[in-house]
Order: structure tokens, then sequence, then C-alpha cells
């Protein structure tokens, strides 16, 4: 999953939520925990 | 969080977008891009002048690209930043100056003179600069930003320091400096997604950015990534022109605004299809010029929200949407809410409290008290005042109101206003909604005045509407039939115009001053 920059993802363990100011290759983690994309 | 975030973040995400506009002056448009380095450099020029963390910068101008530059300068320091009321008295601004320890002050060409003849009574401030012009004794903005480093600064800062000092107008006492800090700011904006390279808002301010309400739409603007559009001094015109020329999407306005708005002539040579919200707030909104814009703005496709708030909670505590003010369906329930602020943002709890702090249930009228993250670290340097104002976690606002079933805040007045007739307390806000109703009455403020038999009696200050004439028996018959007769005016004024703050607050200090007396005059 690349990440686009202005795009933003929730940790759906803890709730963090994240902002991309730099896009970039490869998937987007919170600890052992995948990123999802937030619609 | 730290506020240069928002910036840094939005310049990350929209580097090309335009960050600010000014319109009706300069004309200056600055990138997200262009802008972060001019904030780094005017950072490093003040830390050339030995300007660090905790320390307080003060700036007295009107609206501009740089006084919001300036803001972000402190903030990427942790130099709390002190923007002056321009319309404050001399003996007001040195004391706001000197109370706060200002190392520097930014002034604009305008200002300068005031300065000067308040700089011999000002003991911590050191470096004067000047934003425009070159003048004497000060240093000049654009030079010392052109020889400073652009290297990054990073300091610390902590959650909870004061990132922004508001002083409060004071009517009897010297202005209170409000602190508000990071985190205030940052709860505050979070409340709207972050910058998003696909939605691309423009915001139009015209509100002060030393008033809180300016203060916060720099903020939002900055952490949304939207253009914000910056009109430094307003008129209907030029708001309406800054319209039309930068298609904005956003503004806020105070009431008397709104209404000037309005009844511009030209009002419909204005292309204002790119408007999709206007907030209103900061003062009172008369409910004949809230049912007008509601005819005027929703059917073309800007919604209308009121923001009610002070700058003791950073702004907005409870707000009135675009869906209250849609008329197109349940007029009625709708029409009697527009008399209403709201209900609370999702991080504001509101409670209405009796005189001894206890919470009273929906439709009993009391003290309007708040508790959220926004409210304000304390009153600077004035412990007294805090105390009194924050009791066990809740803010005491000073504003009279009550809930309404359906969770709707109705304001009815100011703790301070409020007027005891015989043990009876009477709310000025319920008998001036009455006489704004009045087809002869343009505006009314009501007052309470000496009286021998009930302590207080009610006093009403009217305008009347052009080429209209009413007597004083007149205006208490027409109050008697709408409203308990021991509400009724027993003693009218009939004035040219209401005294009004910059933000179109009415102050009834002045009127009761005026025409605190229990008689009838005309004037």
């Amino acid at each position: 999953m690349a990440a686009q920059t202005g795009k933003r993802y929730t940790c759906p363990k803890c709730g963090s939520e994240f902002i991309v100011t730099k896009g970039g290759d490869g998937e987007l983690m919170c600890g052992d925990t995948p990123l999802e994309l937030k619609k | 969080m730290n506020t240069i975030e928002f910036l840094q973040i939005s310049s990350a995400v929209v580097p090309d977008r335009e960050a600010l506009v000014e319109v009706g002056g300069n004309n200056k448009r600055i990138t997200y891009a262009e802008m972060y380095p001019a904030v780094v450099k005017l950072a490093n020029a003040l830390t050339a002048l030995g300007v660090e963390r905790g320390q307080k910068i003060a700036t007295m101008s009107v609206n501009s690209a740089d006084y919001v530059i300036t803001y972000y300068a402190c903030a990427m320091l942790g130099v709390c930043f002190v923007p002056l009321n321009y319309r404050a008295k001399d003996e007001e601004l040195s004391h706001m100056l000197n109370v706060s320890n200002c190392q520097a002050v930014l002034v604009s060409d305008r200002y300068i003179e005031i300065v000067e003849r308040i700089r011999g009574t000002l003991t911590s401030t050191q470096h004067f600069i000047a934003y425009d012009s070159k003048h004497d004794n000060y240093l000049d903005y654009d030079r010392i930003v052109a020889e400073a480093s652009d290297d990054e600064p990073w300091v610390e800062i902590d959650d909870h320091d004061p990132t922004i000092l508001i002083f409060t107008s004071g009517t009897t006492a010297l202005p209170k400096g409000v602190q508000l800090t990071y985190l205030d700011m940052t709860v505050y904006v979070t409340n709207q997604p972050p910058a998003d390279p696909e939605i691309h808002d423009k915001v139009l301010v015209s509100a002060p950015f030393f008033h809180v309400a300016g203060a916060t739409a720099m903020m939002l603007a900055i952490w949304s990534g939207r253009t914000l559009v910056i009109l430094p001094a307003f008129t209907p015109e030029g708001w309406l022109q800054a319209v039309h020329e930068e298609r904005t999407t956003h503004a806020f306005v105070v009431p008397t605004m709104l209404k000037r708005i309005m009844e511009t002539p030209d009002f419909e040579k204005y292309d204002i299809s790119s408007m999709r919200q206007i907030t209103y707030g900061a003062a009172p909104m008369p409910y004949e010029v809230v049912r007008r814009a509601c005819d005027i703005f929703p059917p073309r496709g800007c919604g209308l929200i009121n923001a009610y708030g002070q700058t003791e909670s950073t702004a907005t505590l409870t707000f009135l949407g675009p869906e209250d003010h849609d008329l197109s369906t349940e007029t009625a329930v709708k029409e009697s809410r527009l008399r209403s602020v709201g209900k609370p943002m999702p991080d504001v709890e509101i409670g209405i409290m009796d005189e001894r702090n206890r919470l009273l249930p929906p439709g009993e009228e009391g003290e309007i008290c708040v508790r959220s993250d926004r409210v304000m670290k304390g009153y600077y340097k004035q412990e007294d005042a805090t105390s009194s104002a924050i009791i066990d976690g809740w803010l005491h606002t000073g504003d009279v109101g009550k809930v309404d079933e359906g969770g709707y805040l109705f304001i009815t007045g100011r703790k301070k206003d409020l007027i005891i007739r015989g043990g009876e307390n009477i709310s000025p806000g319920e008998i001036e909604n009455c006489l704004e109703a009045h087809p002869a009455i343009e505006e009314a403020a009501v007052i309470g005045v000496p009286d021998q038999d009930w302590g207080e009696v009610v006093k009403a200050v009217v305008v009347l509407k052009p080429g209209q004439s009413i007597t004083p028996g007149e205006i208490t018959e027409y109050c008697k039939s709408r409203l308990s007769s021991f509400k009724a005016p027993q003693y009218v004024a009939v004035v040219n115009e209401l005294p009004r703050n910059p933000m179109g607050k009415v102050l009834k200090n002045d009127l009761r001053k005026a025409y605190g007396t229990a008689t009838n005059d005309h004037v």
C-alpha cells in the first residue's frame, strides 16, 4: 500500500490517527498493526 | 502539539496552494511552500535579538500576512504571542505591554505614532520592529528577516504553555490577559479535518486577529490547509468584492457586518456563488437580521452557522448549524431556534448553574458554565480573577441562559446586566427581542435604573427606523401585550445609535452612564 501525501490513516487497535506529510512506498504500521486508510 | 505543526503539515501536504492572500491593501500572495521559510527566517531573526522560549512578543497592526507569519514564528520558538487591540487607549496599551513583559513589539505604519506616545512608559519592551516603512528607532522587518538564517530552529514546548495572550476589553477595569495554550488551540482546530490535497477551501477573515474570533480563524485556516484571504479593514463592498474576486468558500462575520453586507445597494452585482458557509458570532445576533439572512444565503447554497463562545473558552462553545438555518422544512420550530446559539461542540459540556453553583435542569435559567479542554489556562497574573471564573473545573461565562428540551442553548443576558425588580430577576435579552420585533424599532438595549419602590426598574434604549416615531407609552403598552407586565420598560430613551465595541457588542456600561436615570429621554 503506497502512502499518498495528505491521506489519513487510523490504527484499528489503538485508535491513533496519522496524516502522511511525505508519500512513499511500503506499508504503514502502528507497532505490529497495519494502519487502515481513513475514508 | 505545537501549533507550528499545523503549518508544517499543511506546507508538506499542500505546498503549492496559496496560504495567505491580502486583499484591499498590499495584495501579497504567499503559498504554503513560501510561508514556512518566511516563518523560519523571522523566528531566527527574533532569536538573534535574544528572544527565547517563554518570553512574549506583541503586535500592533491591522490584519496582514506578516501578522500571521509573526504568530507562527513565535510558536516555532515557544514564545507567547500578544496581539494588541489597536483601538485600546494609551493607558491600556502600556498596561498590556508591561504586565506581559513583552520583549518586542512589531508595529504597522498606522500605529507607529501611538506606540511612540507610550514608549516612555514601557518597562520591558526592548525591541521595536516596523512592519512597513523605515522609521527612526525601529528595526526594519524586511531587513532583519532578509539577514536571518534559513536553518530550521527546534524548540520543545509543553502543551500547557500559553501560545497566545489575548486581552479582553475591560469596561470597568484594565484589560485582563486570557492565556490560551497550545493544547487549547489543538483541541479547537482538530474539530475540523487537516489539510487535504483534494479539498481547497478559502476563508475570508475580516475579524481582527487580536480578537479570539480572528485568532482562531488564523489557526484553523492553516491547520486545514485553507487559503486565508485577509481583508484588513471591513467594508461591506470590500467584503463582497473579496468573495467575488477570490471565490472564497467560508467567512466569519459579526452580526453588524452581516447586516451591512445584506443592505449593500449593489449586493446582487457581486457573485457570491462560491460561498458555502458563513459563520457569525462575537455579539448577539438580532433575530430580524438572521431571519433575513436565512432567506438570502441558504437558498444560494451558503449555509449559516451561529457560533457562541468567548475568549476564555478558545472561541466556539456551541453552534447553530446550517440545517437549523434552512427554513424550507420545519419552519416554525426552526424560526424559534434562530433565537438560540445551538448545541455544544463535541468537546464541550454545558451546564446551567444557580447562584450557589448547583446544576439546574433543562428549561431553568441560570449562569452558562462550561467544561472542556479548551478552557483557558487562566488570566495572566490574576489568580483571584481566575479562581472566580473557573470553579471546580467549570468556567463561569458570566452569560445567563437556559437549555430547551431539544438541547438548544438560549442566551438571555449577562449576569452583571440582570435587572432585579422587587426581587424578580429580569433578563434584558427577552425584552430586547420583543422591542426589536416592533416595526418602528431598528435596535434596542435594556438596562436597569434605580427606583425607590422596586429597587430597579426596566428602561429601554431604542434606535428608531428612519422616519418612524413612537412614544414611551406606546412602547410600554406594546411590551405589556407580549411579555409579563413587570418586564415592560417603565422608561424609554430614544437615541441615534447604541454604543458598541469593535465586534458590535452593545456597551451596557456606557448606556448606564448616559441613560441610567429614571426618566424618558430623547437624544
